[in-house]
């Protein structure tokens, strides 16, 4: 008889999303019958059961001092960790505080500033603790959430795609939307993994998954450029859910179209 | 007069009415007819109902990175070759292998039974002629058949088009794949460029095709139509968009795998795989094992992959073709040079989709006439 592995689900720094295509699999988990314990998953319920934890599902970024230590003790009782989403794996949407200084925006936004205490930078969780898979996406995929988790049961390499966007789309028979209709897309630049949905619908690949294992920055910021987007347009379309990924940060820095 | 001799049972003249009647002959043969059709700006293959589907008065500009359709003549085929070549047909992007059961404790394997469609494929170029001659070296004369390619090759029914003009980014002359069909069609379809109505040509050379073409009005054919045909195949062939310069080129390629213009055009690469995507000939694939965990059944996948792709060169310890550089030579190399030794023909019809597709426009035919010729370099 096989020992159920214990998982539990923390939140850091998150919307709530990539937890909730967690709960939307629940049916496939519950099938895993005694081949698994969910010994803590506040989303779902307040049971919860001690460690140490076979797996731990971490969505979020570290954002306040508290994460720091919170994170800490979760690896430390943790075989294996798997951090979800865009948060966990690059800082989110809110590491756009990373680009600017944090004081500023909470004085603009709270009434009592002396109420917030917050960290600098909204930093993945990789940046804090060694991290065993990080899956993209923001929102995260579903089927891809339950191949990591079954590649984990079974002992076995995720089978996730690092490659573009852009072969999602010609296995999907999009065609280019760069090419026939001139709207500028980061596909090319953006890991697969949600099944290139926005070009099926017209729209340009907005990046929720991050930077594609070998993006070339600067040819496709040339691109964008040559299709009359300008610099800060560029710079914007960056600067969203994964900004504070190395190479979208790096190109958002330096964007020079020469416009 | 002798320009009106008689042609014999070969040729055979149809007007427009005749492609509404070839698309009803064969819907009724249970064919499903697959030809150029226009939608969301491009003109595609797709399954057609009826002949005013096809794109009427419609022509498309292509350059390097970019397309687009306009309005243009009173003919159907008077475009060049759309985004999507005929490979997804008979190598479908993804196909299910076979499921294995463990839920009874022992492994049950179960080979997928796939349904092979039965397709006609009504306007097909021909250089997506000639890549289907060169995917069947790679998936029947290979150290193992492709079963659903095959069944599926059986089964179709080959209606080509001649080209009455060239696209910019066409250079089937090159490649010696164009601008006219010479074999692998049933029936071949050439519209007659003249100042009189609407006329196709109609070729036929299997016995298939004649039951087809005897099956619709049409009306004899004369010596004067076929010259016009073909002085229509030589201007069309004078007019390519672009060239290829095949000579030697097998050797250049393989001989200067340390050009400075590899990294040059590593610069500007995105290392998308759009290339490999659209061409008509590139087969790679990778295997995908999918999980169910609940009721304990795998099933295993074959899914279009590409040299481009990291994991391509997955082994022990990393990916061997890490650099762009490496990855955009293999494909530039494979494609036109080491295809040859494997093959024993190019892998290049000459179709110009991977120029067109290429996000940023990037150039077959210049980059390998840049590969061990420095004086090309700019
Ligand atoms: S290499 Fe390019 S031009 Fe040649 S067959 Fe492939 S897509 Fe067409
Ligand atoms: S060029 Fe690349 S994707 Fe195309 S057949 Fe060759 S190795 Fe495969
Ligand atoms: S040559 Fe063009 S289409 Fe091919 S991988 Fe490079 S950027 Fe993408």
């Amino acid at each position: 008889m096989v020992m159920p592995k214990k998982i539990a689900v923390w939140k850091f720094a998150s919307c709530d999303g990539c937890q909730l295509t967690l709960i939307d699999c629940l049916e496939e988990l519950m099938a895993l019958g005694d081949r698994i314990q969910i010994a803590e998953f506040r989303e779902v319920s307040r049971a919860s059961v001690e460690g140490p934890f076979d797996l731990s599902i971490v969505e979020g970024s570290v954002s306040v001092p508290e994460d720091v230590h919170r994170i800490r003790r979760v690896r430390e009782n943790s075989q294996y960790l798997l951090t979800i989403g865009a948060c966990a794996t690059s800082g989110g949407i809110q590491a756009l505080r990373n680009i600017q200084a944090a004081d500023e925006f909470v004085s603009a936004v709270y009434a009592h500033p002396d109420y917030i205490d917050t960290l600098a930078t909204s930093d993945p969780i990789a940046s804090h603790v060694a991290v065993d898979f990080e899956l993209r996406g923001c929102p995260i995929n579903r089927s891809q959430l339950l191949e990591v988790i079954n590649a984990y049961l079974f002992d076995r390499k995720p089978q996730i795609a690092t490659y573009s966007v852009c072969m999602e789309c010609k296995r999907r028979g999009t065609p280019c939307i760069m090419v026939s209709r001139q709207t500028p897309c980061l596909g090319p630049v953006t890991q697969a993994g949600c099944g290139a949905i926005c070009p099926a619908y017209g729209r340009g690949c907005y990046g929720c998954f991050g930077p594609m294992e070998t993006p070339n920055m600067q040819a496709l910021t040339a691109q964008l450029a040559s299709l009359g987007e300008t610099e800060e347009q560029i710079r914007r379309s960056l600067r969203t859910f994964n900004t504070n990924a190395p190479p979208f940060h790096e190109a958002a820095e330096y964007v020079d179209t020469d416009d | 007069m002798s320009g009106n001799r008689q042609i014999g049972e070969q040729y055979r003249l149809m007007k427009r009415s005749g492609l509404d009647d070839l698309i009803k002959v064969l819907r009724v043969l249970d064919y499903r007819v697959i030809g150029p059709t226009e939608s969301n700006g491009v003109i595609e293959f797709a399954e057609l109902g009826d002949a005013s589907e096809l794109p009427w008065g419609l022509r498309d500009e292509q350059k390097p990175g970019s397309y687009s359709v306009s309005k243009g003549g009173d003919r159907a085929f008077e475009f060049s070759n759309g985004p999507t070549s005929l490979k997804r047909y008979f190598h479908p992007t993804e196909r299910h292998l076979w499921t294995v059961d463990a839920s009874g404790g022992q492994l049950q394997f179960e080979e997928a039974r796939v349904q092979v469609p039965k397709y006609a494929f009504l306007g097909i170029r021909p250089c997506d002629l000639a890549s289907l001659d060169i995917l069947d070296q790679v998936f029947l004369n290979g150290v193992e058949t492709n079963r659903y390619y095959e069944s599926c090759r059986q089964n179709s029914l080959y209606v080509a088009v001649n080209c009455s003009s060239a696209g910019d980014l066409c250079f089937c002359a090159s490649m010696e794949t164009g601008p006219t069909a010479r074999s692998g069609f049933d029936i071949s379809l050439t519209e007659l460029r003249s100042s009189d109505a609407y006329r196709v040509l109609i070729e036929i050379e299997t016995d298939r095709g004649r039951s087809i073409v005897n099956q619709i009005d049409t009306s004899e054919a004369h010596e004067n139509d076929l010259s016009l045909a073909r002085e229509q195949s030589d201007g069309v062939a004078r007019s390519m968009g672009r060239t290829l310069h095949t000579w030697g080129l097998r050797e250049r390629l393989q001989e200067n795998a340390d050009d400075p213009a590899w990294a040059d055009v590593a610069e500007r690469c995105l290392t998308c795989g759009n290339c490999t995507m659209v061409c008509p000939t590139c087969f790679c694939t990778t295997v995908e094992d999918r999980a169910s965990s609940h009721d304990q059944k795998y099933e295993r996948w074959n899914t279009w992959d590409s040299c481009f792709s990291l994991d391509f060169t997955f082994v022990s310890g990393g990916a061997l073709r890490q650099s762009s550089k490496s990855r955009y030579r293999q494909w530039l190399t494979h494609k036109l040079s080491t295809w040859v030794d494997q093959f024993g023909v190019s892998g290049c019809v000459g179709c110009g989709r991977c120029i067109a597709w290429c996000p940023v426009g990037i150039d077959i035919t210049e980059e390998a006439a840049r590969i061990g010729e420095p004086q090309a370099r700019a």
